[in-house]
């Protein structure tokens, strides 16, 4: 039978990878069939399907190539309500400031009563999936 | 008028020692931040808005309560008035020094940095 992985005297069929996905079924994909020269293309597979018909949820999804430059906004270090920038160089030792494991912001007041802001300034410890989007205020 | 200046010193009197103690530029309107980020690899930052009067000679944080004190030479502390968490605590078993950076809270600009030795506690609660 063709398609399975087994060899058959069968011509191979064309496949609609394409119908499969959206329908959730997966389907076979390979780089090729992926592959592009624009940035700006995307594909995005949510289930996979090996060669043992065995279907899968995506370890990865297919998505805008990235740069490694990527900074998304929910690990972005930020102070107040501003993004941490660094001209003089003073954090260098400390590394990059999206990868921060755990951060804790107090506000004192005046007559010295501390208290944890409302509104988080810093969500951490979500890893870019490498195919993040802009957000619409960048 | 004797009322008046009595229940301001009474007002004076409750006011407890703080880290605010420690910085210029803390009044009604402007309020001391300071913001705790560590790593994984237990390398650590302070970052806070109002420059210290004297620069603290070291930190100290107890990883029994999660409370991180400010120590000057002269071995004056205050603390930073509420517990760390338990993530900053886990991260910082192995950290020895913390990069204090001076921040610009108009911009989140890095203005002045400095690394103070950190010594841990593990006193219990």
């Amino acid at each position: 039978m063709s398609g399975d992985g087994t060899t058959s005297n069968e011509p191979n069929r064309q496949l609609d990878v394409t119908g499969d996905f959206n329908k959730g079924k997966g389907g076979i994909i390979s780089n090729e069939f992926f592959r592009t020269n624009n940035p700006n293309a995307a594909v995005h597979v949510s289930f996979v399907t090996d060669l043992n018909g065995q279907t899968t949820k995506a370890n990865y999804p297919l998505g805008k190539p990235t740069t490694g430059n990527e900074i998304t906004d929910t690990n972005a270090l930020t102070f107040g309500s501003h993004r941490i920038t660094d001209p003089k160089g003073i954090l260098t030792g400390f590394g990059p400031l999206e990868r921060v494991a755990a951060i804790t912001t107090i506000n004192i007041n005046s007559n010295g009563v501390a208290e944890y802001p409302h509104v988080a300034a810093l969500e951490v410890g979500t890893p870019s999936t490498g195919a993040e989007y802009p957000s619409p205020q960048a | 008028m004797a009322n008046k200046a009595a229940s301001r010193q009474e007002g004076a009197d409750k006011k407890k020692p703080s880290l605010v103690d420690f910085v210029y530029g803390v009044d009604e309107e402007h309020r001391l931040l300071v913001q705790v980020a560590v790593k994984e690899d237990g390398r650590c930052a302070v970052f806070y808005n109002r420059p210290f009067k004297e620069d603290p000679a070291w930190l100290e944080f107890n990883l029994g309560t999660q409370q991180l004190d400010f120590v000057l030479d002269n071995g004056d502390s205050r603390d930073a008035g509420l517990p760390l968490g338990n993530d900053i605590t886990k991260n910082m078993q192995n950290t020895h020094q913390v990069l204090m950076v001076l921040m610009d809270d108009e911009t989140g600009q890095a203005k002045e940095g400095k690394y103070v030795p950190l010594i841990l506690h593990k006193e219990e609660q």
